[in-house]
Protein backbone atom coordinates (compact mmCIF):
# COMPACT_ATOMS: atom_id res chain seq x y z
CA UNK A 1 0.00 0.00 0.00
CA UNK A 2 1.57 3.41 -0.92
CA UNK A 3 0.83 6.28 1.68
CA UNK A 4 0.16 9.37 -0.82
CA UNK A 5 -0.10 13.27 0.89
CA UNK A 6 -1.62 15.91 -1.33
CA UNK A 7 -3.42 19.04 -1.79
CA UNK A 8 -1.34 22.80 -0.61
CA UNK A 9 -3.30 23.89 2.47
CA UNK A 10 -1.98 21.89 5.13
CA UNK A 11 1.65 20.55 6.04
CA UNK A 12 1.52 16.94 7.00
CA UNK A 13 2.44 16.22 10.56
CA UNK A 14 4.14 13.13 12.09
CA UNK A 15 2.64 13.08 15.52
CA UNK A 16 4.42 10.16 17.07
CA UNK A 17 7.67 9.69 19.00
CA UNK A 18 8.31 6.43 17.42
CA UNK A 19 9.14 8.14 14.14
CA UNK A 20 8.47 6.69 10.22
CA UNK A 21 9.72 3.43 9.43
CA UNK A 22 10.12 2.70 5.73
CA UNK A 23 10.23 -0.47 4.07
CA UNK A 24 13.84 -0.91 4.15
CA UNK A 25 12.88 -1.01 8.53
CA UNK A 26 15.03 1.98 8.78
CA UNK A 27 13.90 4.20 11.24
CA UNK A 28 13.81 8.13 10.86
CA UNK A 29 12.47 9.75 14.22
CA UNK A 30 13.64 13.92 13.51
CA UNK A 31 13.63 15.77 10.78
CA UNK A 32 16.82 15.16 8.12
CA UNK A 33 18.73 18.82 8.09
CA UNK A 34 18.96 19.92 4.91
CA UNK A 35 22.44 21.29 5.38
CA UNK A 36 25.96 20.17 4.53
CA UNK A 37 28.44 20.15 6.77
CA UNK A 38 25.70 21.09 8.91
CA UNK A 39 27.73 20.68 12.08
CA UNK A 40 29.60 23.64 13.31
CA UNK A 41 31.82 22.17 16.13
CA UNK A 42 35.31 20.56 15.06
CA UNK A 43 36.14 16.97 16.50
CA UNK A 44 32.42 16.80 18.50
CA UNK A 45 33.14 13.09 17.89
CA UNK A 46 36.12 13.40 19.96
CA UNK A 47 37.92 11.10 17.13
CA UNK A 48 40.86 13.47 16.56
CA UNK A 49 43.45 13.52 19.53
CA UNK A 50 46.88 14.68 17.71
CA UNK A 51 48.18 16.05 21.12
CA UNK A 52 47.47 12.54 23.29
CA UNK A 53 46.79 9.71 21.13
CA UNK A 54 44.06 8.32 23.77
CA UNK A 55 47.20 8.98 26.44
CA UNK A 56 45.18 10.19 29.67
CA UNK A 57 46.45 14.03 30.49
CA UNK A 58 46.63 15.71 33.76
CA UNK A 59 44.58 18.73 33.70
CA UNK A 60 46.58 21.04 36.00
CA UNK A 61 44.14 23.67 38.24
CA UNK A 62 44.22 26.80 37.05
CA UNK A 63 45.52 25.98 33.31
CA UNK A 64 43.86 25.55 30.25
CA UNK A 65 45.40 22.97 27.96
CA UNK A 66 43.64 21.82 24.67
CA UNK A 67 43.19 18.28 25.07
CA UNK A 68 41.54 16.29 22.00
CA UNK A 69 42.07 18.35 18.91
CA UNK A 70 40.23 21.46 19.26
CA UNK A 71 38.49 21.44 22.79
CA UNK A 72 40.55 23.07 25.46
CA UNK A 73 39.40 22.04 29.69
CA UNK A 74 39.82 24.04 32.66
CA UNK A 75 39.93 23.16 36.55
CA UNK A 76 39.95 24.60 39.88
CA UNK A 77 40.58 23.74 42.90
CA UNK A 78 42.53 20.20 42.05
CA UNK A 79 44.23 18.78 39.12
CA UNK A 80 42.01 16.32 37.19
CA UNK A 81 42.65 14.19 34.78
CA UNK A 82 41.10 13.80 30.94
CA UNK A 83 41.26 11.11 28.47
CA UNK A 84 39.98 10.11 25.10
CA UNK A 85 38.06 6.92 26.18
CA UNK A 86 36.20 4.20 23.51
CA UNK A 87 33.09 5.01 23.03
CA UNK A 88 29.85 2.48 22.63
CA UNK A 89 27.49 1.57 20.17
CA UNK A 90 28.72 4.07 16.53
CA UNK A 91 30.72 6.34 19.07
CA UNK A 92 34.26 5.39 18.27
CA UNK A 93 35.17 8.01 21.46
CA UNK A 94 34.08 9.78 23.70
CA UNK A 95 35.89 12.27 26.15
CA UNK A 96 36.11 11.60 29.92
CA UNK A 97 36.92 13.54 32.88
CA UNK A 98 38.16 11.35 36.31
CA UNK A 99 37.45 14.39 39.03
CA UNK A 100 39.27 14.45 42.28
CA UNK A 101 38.99 15.92 45.67
CA UNK A 102 38.95 19.05 46.42
CA UNK A 103 37.61 20.03 42.67
CA UNK A 104 35.21 23.05 42.63
CA UNK A 105 34.90 23.08 38.10
CA UNK A 106 35.70 21.12 35.25
CA UNK A 107 35.23 22.76 31.92
CA UNK A 108 35.12 21.47 28.05
CA UNK A 109 35.50 24.30 26.10
CA UNK A 110 36.03 25.02 21.89
CA UNK A 111 36.00 28.33 20.51
CA UNK A 112 34.61 28.18 17.06
CA UNK A 113 36.64 30.49 14.71
CA UNK A 114 34.38 33.59 13.10
CA UNK A 115 33.85 32.23 9.31
CA UNK A 116 32.49 29.43 10.49
CA UNK A 117 29.80 30.80 12.50
CA UNK A 118 29.80 34.37 11.03
CA UNK A 119 27.07 33.32 9.06
CA UNK A 120 24.59 32.47 12.22
CA UNK A 121 24.95 35.82 13.70
CA UNK A 122 21.12 36.31 14.35
CA UNK A 123 19.53 33.21 14.00
CA UNK A 124 18.46 30.52 16.26
CA UNK A 125 20.85 27.41 17.01
CA UNK A 126 20.51 24.10 18.61
CA UNK A 127 23.71 22.91 20.76
CA UNK A 128 23.30 18.93 21.35
CA UNK A 129 26.14 16.83 23.42
CA UNK A 130 25.99 13.05 24.86
CA UNK A 131 26.57 13.25 28.64
CA UNK A 132 26.83 11.15 31.13
CA UNK A 133 28.55 11.31 34.98
CA UNK A 134 28.71 9.00 37.49
CA UNK A 135 28.69 11.19 40.40
CA UNK A 136 26.93 14.43 39.69
CA UNK A 137 23.49 15.42 37.45
CA UNK A 138 24.33 18.55 36.50
CA UNK A 139 25.88 19.83 33.17
CA UNK A 140 26.27 23.48 32.80
CA UNK A 141 26.71 25.17 29.52
CA UNK A 142 27.16 28.81 28.57
CA UNK A 143 27.95 30.78 25.37
CA UNK A 144 30.43 33.77 24.63
CA UNK A 145 31.62 35.91 22.01
CA UNK A 146 34.55 37.80 21.34
CA UNK A 147 34.51 41.46 20.80
CA UNK A 148 37.17 41.63 18.16
CA UNK A 149 36.97 39.10 15.33
CA UNK A 150 38.84 35.74 17.17
CA UNK A 151 39.93 37.90 20.08
CA UNK A 152 39.16 36.75 23.44
CA UNK A 153 40.96 39.44 25.25
CA UNK A 154 37.47 41.03 26.18
CA UNK A 155 34.32 39.13 25.41
CA UNK A 156 30.40 39.14 26.17
CA UNK A 157 28.86 35.55 27.64
CA UNK A 158 25.41 36.08 26.45
CA UNK A 159 23.46 32.71 27.12
CA UNK A 160 23.59 29.90 29.82
CA UNK A 161 21.74 27.26 30.91
CA UNK A 162 21.92 23.51 32.27
CA UNK A 163 21.47 19.87 31.42
CA UNK A 164 20.21 17.43 34.22
CA UNK A 165 21.93 14.17 33.66
CA UNK A 166 22.36 10.53 35.01
CA UNK A 167 24.76 7.77 34.84
CA UNK A 168 23.65 6.56 31.06
CA UNK A 169 25.22 8.55 28.61
CA UNK A 170 21.92 10.68 26.70
CA UNK A 171 21.77 12.55 24.34
CA UNK A 172 20.80 16.65 25.50
CA UNK A 173 19.89 19.64 23.65
CA UNK A 174 18.93 23.19 23.83
CA UNK A 175 18.22 26.09 21.48
CA UNK A 176 20.74 29.36 21.74
CA UNK A 177 19.81 32.71 20.00
CA UNK A 178 22.88 33.87 19.00
CA UNK A 179 23.25 37.58 18.88
CA UNK A 180 24.99 39.46 16.02
CA UNK A 181 27.71 39.90 18.40
CA UNK A 182 28.63 35.76 17.38
CA UNK A 183 30.03 36.78 14.00
CA UNK A 184 33.20 37.74 15.69
CA UNK A 185 32.92 33.96 16.60
CA UNK A 186 31.54 31.80 19.75
CA UNK A 187 32.95 30.13 22.29
CA UNK A 188 30.85 26.79 23.50
CA UNK A 189 31.94 25.93 27.32
CA UNK A 190 30.55 23.13 28.83
CA UNK A 191 30.69 22.21 32.92
CA UNK A 192 30.39 20.69 36.02
CA UNK A 193 31.11 22.04 39.47
CA UNK A 194 32.30 19.51 42.42
CA UNK A 195 33.23 16.56 40.31
CA UNK A 196 35.00 15.25 43.43
CA UNK A 197 35.31 11.79 42.08
CA UNK A 198 33.55 9.52 39.40
CA UNK A 199 33.24 10.67 36.05
CA UNK A 200 32.07 13.20 33.17
CA UNK A 201 31.89 11.84 29.69
CA UNK A 202 30.87 14.00 26.70
CA UNK A 203 30.59 12.81 23.31
CA UNK A 204 29.11 13.82 19.81
CA UNK A 205 28.62 17.59 20.34
CA UNK A 206 27.11 19.64 17.71
CA UNK A 207 26.30 23.16 16.96
CA UNK A 208 23.37 23.32 14.16
CA UNK A 209 21.16 25.99 12.85
CA UNK A 210 17.52 25.89 13.32
CA UNK A 211 15.96 24.39 16.66
CA UNK A 212 15.75 20.73 16.08
CA UNK A 213 18.79 18.69 17.38
CA UNK A 214 19.09 16.76 14.24
CA UNK A 215 21.00 12.69 14.07
CA UNK A 216 25.06 13.83 14.74
CA UNK A 217 26.83 14.39 11.84
CA UNK A 218 29.53 12.18 11.07
CA UNK A 219 32.09 13.40 8.71
CA UNK A 220 35.07 11.21 7.30
CA UNK A 221 38.31 11.30 9.11
CA UNK A 222 40.87 12.61 7.00
CA UNK A 223 38.07 15.43 6.78
CA UNK A 224 38.07 15.77 10.43
CA UNK A 225 41.68 15.95 10.77
CA UNK A 226 42.13 18.53 7.91
CA UNK A 227 39.19 20.52 9.59
CA UNK A 228 41.79 20.06 13.15
CA UNK A 229 45.14 20.92 11.80
CA UNK A 230 44.20 24.13 10.69
CA UNK A 231 44.30 24.89 14.29
CA UNK A 232 47.12 22.09 15.21
CA UNK A 233 49.60 21.43 11.92
CA UNK A 234 51.21 18.15 12.20
CA UNK A 235 53.87 16.43 10.80
CA UNK A 236 52.30 13.17 11.14
CA UNK A 237 54.40 9.62 11.88
CA UNK A 238 55.61 9.08 8.87
CA UNK A 239 59.59 8.70 8.47
CA UNK A 240 59.68 11.65 6.05
CA UNK A 241 63.05 12.88 5.32
CA UNK A 242 63.17 16.84 4.24
CA UNK A 243 65.96 18.74 2.66
CA UNK A 244 67.87 21.17 4.28
CA UNK A 245 71.23 23.18 4.31
CA UNK A 246 74.02 23.40 6.63
CA UNK A 247 75.27 27.04 7.69
CA UNK A 248 77.72 25.81 9.60
CA UNK A 249 79.65 22.39 11.11
CA UNK A 250 76.55 22.21 13.46
CA UNK A 251 73.84 24.00 12.39
CA UNK A 252 71.55 23.41 9.73
CA UNK A 253 67.99 24.09 7.97
CA UNK A 254 64.95 22.63 6.82
CA UNK A 255 61.63 23.69 5.75
CA UNK A 256 58.91 21.01 6.24
CA UNK A 257 55.45 21.85 4.71
CA UNK A 258 52.06 21.81 6.52
CA UNK A 259 49.59 19.79 5.77
CA UNK A 260 46.59 21.85 5.69
CA UNK A 261 47.15 25.84 5.22
CA UNK A 262 47.34 26.63 9.30
CA UNK A 263 44.61 29.47 10.53
CA UNK A 264 47.73 31.83 11.17
CA UNK A 265 51.31 30.78 10.92
CA UNK A 266 52.83 28.66 13.81
CA UNK A 267 55.17 29.94 16.20
CA UNK A 268 56.43 26.87 18.03
CA UNK A 269 56.84 23.33 17.74
CA UNK A 270 56.34 20.23 19.80
CA UNK A 271 58.48 17.19 18.53
CA UNK A 272 58.17 13.51 20.04
CA UNK A 273 60.45 11.84 22.49
CA UNK A 274 62.68 10.32 19.70
CA UNK A 275 66.10 10.09 17.97
CA UNK A 276 66.27 12.25 14.97
CA UNK A 277 69.09 12.92 12.34
CA UNK A 278 70.49 15.05 10.03
CA UNK A 279 72.08 12.95 6.88
CA UNK A 280 74.57 15.47 5.42
CA UNK A 281 75.74 15.57 1.75
CA UNK A 282 78.73 12.78 2.27
CA UNK A 283 76.06 10.44 3.39
CA UNK A 284 76.99 10.27 7.07
CA UNK A 285 73.99 10.04 9.39
CA UNK A 286 74.40 12.09 13.03
CA UNK A 287 71.57 12.72 15.52
CA UNK A 288 70.42 15.99 15.88
CA UNK A 289 68.08 18.06 17.89
CA UNK A 290 65.47 20.58 16.25
CA UNK A 291 63.77 23.69 17.26
CA UNK A 292 61.72 26.18 16.04
CA UNK A 293 62.91 28.59 13.55
CA UNK A 294 59.97 30.14 11.75
CA UNK A 295 57.08 29.58 9.54
CA UNK A 296 54.54 30.80 7.42
CA UNK A 297 50.57 29.52 6.56
CA UNK A 298 51.63 26.94 4.48
CA UNK A 299 55.35 25.83 5.70
CA UNK A 300 57.61 26.18 8.59
CA UNK A 301 61.45 26.09 8.88
CA UNK A 302 63.37 23.91 11.82
CA UNK A 303 66.87 24.68 12.85
CA UNK A 304 68.59 21.64 13.49
CA UNK A 305 71.87 21.31 15.50
CA UNK A 306 73.87 18.34 14.87
CA UNK A 307 77.72 17.38 14.01
CA UNK A 308 79.42 16.60 11.01
CA UNK A 309 77.82 19.06 8.68
CA UNK A 310 79.23 21.58 6.23
CA UNK A 311 79.12 24.76 5.45
CA UNK A 312 76.58 25.48 2.54
CA UNK A 313 76.35 21.59 2.03
CA UNK A 314 72.70 19.97 1.79
CA UNK A 315 71.50 17.49 3.70
CA UNK A 316 67.99 15.37 5.08
CA UNK A 317 66.53 15.90 8.45
CA UNK A 318 64.80 12.77 9.15
CA UNK A 319 62.76 13.00 12.50
CA UNK A 320 62.44 9.02 12.28
CA UNK A 321 58.81 8.85 12.56
CA UNK A 322 58.39 11.41 15.61
CA UNK A 323 55.43 13.57 15.03
CA UNK A 324 56.03 17.53 14.83
CA UNK A 325 53.01 19.31 16.22
CA UNK A 326 53.47 22.76 15.18
CA UNK A 327 51.58 24.90 17.48
CA UNK A 328 49.97 28.68 18.41
CA UNK A 329 47.56 28.13 15.81
CA UNK A 330 44.48 27.61 18.35
CA UNK A 331 42.19 30.59 19.08
CA UNK B 1 62.13 22.11 34.25
CA UNK B 2 64.82 24.54 32.56
CA UNK B 3 64.44 26.31 29.28
CA UNK B 4 66.78 27.03 26.96
CA UNK B 5 67.05 30.37 25.22
CA UNK B 6 67.98 30.66 21.53
CA UNK B 7 67.45 33.07 18.82
CA UNK B 8 66.22 32.57 15.02
CA UNK B 9 68.04 32.75 11.92
CA UNK B 10 66.23 36.18 11.61
CA UNK B 11 67.19 36.88 15.30
CA UNK B 12 63.97 36.41 16.97
CA UNK B 13 64.08 35.56 20.34
CA UNK B 14 63.02 31.91 21.01
CA UNK B 15 63.25 29.19 23.79
CA UNK B 16 63.15 25.53 24.34
CA UNK B 17 62.56 22.79 27.15
CA UNK B 18 62.40 19.34 27.25
CA UNK B 19 59.26 17.88 28.48
CA UNK B 20 58.70 15.38 31.31
CA UNK B 21 57.78 12.70 28.14
CA UNK B 22 60.77 13.26 26.40
CA UNK B 23 59.39 15.56 23.99
CA UNK B 24 60.91 18.92 23.28
CA UNK B 25 58.65 22.10 22.66
CA UNK B 26 60.71 25.12 21.10
CA UNK B 27 58.58 28.39 20.68
CA UNK B 28 58.69 32.09 19.69
CA UNK B 29 58.24 34.56 22.12
CA UNK B 30 54.87 35.37 20.66
CA UNK B 31 52.32 36.19 22.84
CA UNK B 32 49.64 33.86 21.33
CA UNK B 33 51.66 30.94 21.69
CA UNK B 34 50.29 28.81 24.54
CA UNK B 35 53.92 27.45 25.71
CA UNK B 36 55.39 31.05 25.72
CA UNK B 37 52.35 32.12 28.06
CA UNK B 38 53.46 28.56 30.19
CA UNK B 39 56.96 30.13 30.22
CA UNK B 40 55.94 33.03 31.22
CA UNK B 41 54.59 31.68 34.18
CA UNK B 42 57.48 29.63 34.76
CA UNK B 43 59.84 33.41 34.89
CA UNK B 44 56.71 34.87 37.21
CA UNK B 45 57.57 31.53 39.99
CA UNK B 46 61.37 33.30 39.90
CA UNK B 47 63.05 31.26 37.91
CA UNK B 48 65.63 32.17 35.01
CA UNK B 49 66.29 30.51 31.55
CA UNK B 50 69.88 29.32 30.31
CA UNK B 51 70.98 32.22 28.41
CA UNK B 52 71.77 31.61 24.61
CA UNK B 53 74.61 30.72 23.17
CA UNK B 54 76.11 32.91 20.90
Amino acid sequence: MALILSGSSANATLDSSAGLTFSDSSNQSAAASPYVLKNRIINGAMVIDQRNNGAAQTITAGTYPYTVDRWFASSTGANVTGQRVAGTNSNTYNYQFTGAAGTTLIGFNQRIESYNIADLAGTTVTLSANFANTLLTTVYWQTTYPSAQDNYTSSTTFASGSFTVSSTLTKYSTQIALPSGAANGLMIQIYVLAQTSGTWTIGNVQLEIGSSATPFERRLYNQELANCQRYLPSSGTTSNYYAGVSTSTTNAYAPIPLPVPARVAPTGITIASGTYYWLNGSGTQNTATVVFNSAGYQGAMVQITTTGATLGQAGLFNPNGATILFTGCEL
Amino acid sequence: MIYQLYKTLDDKNAAYTVNEDGSMTSFLFDENNPDYQAYLKWLEKGNTPEPATT
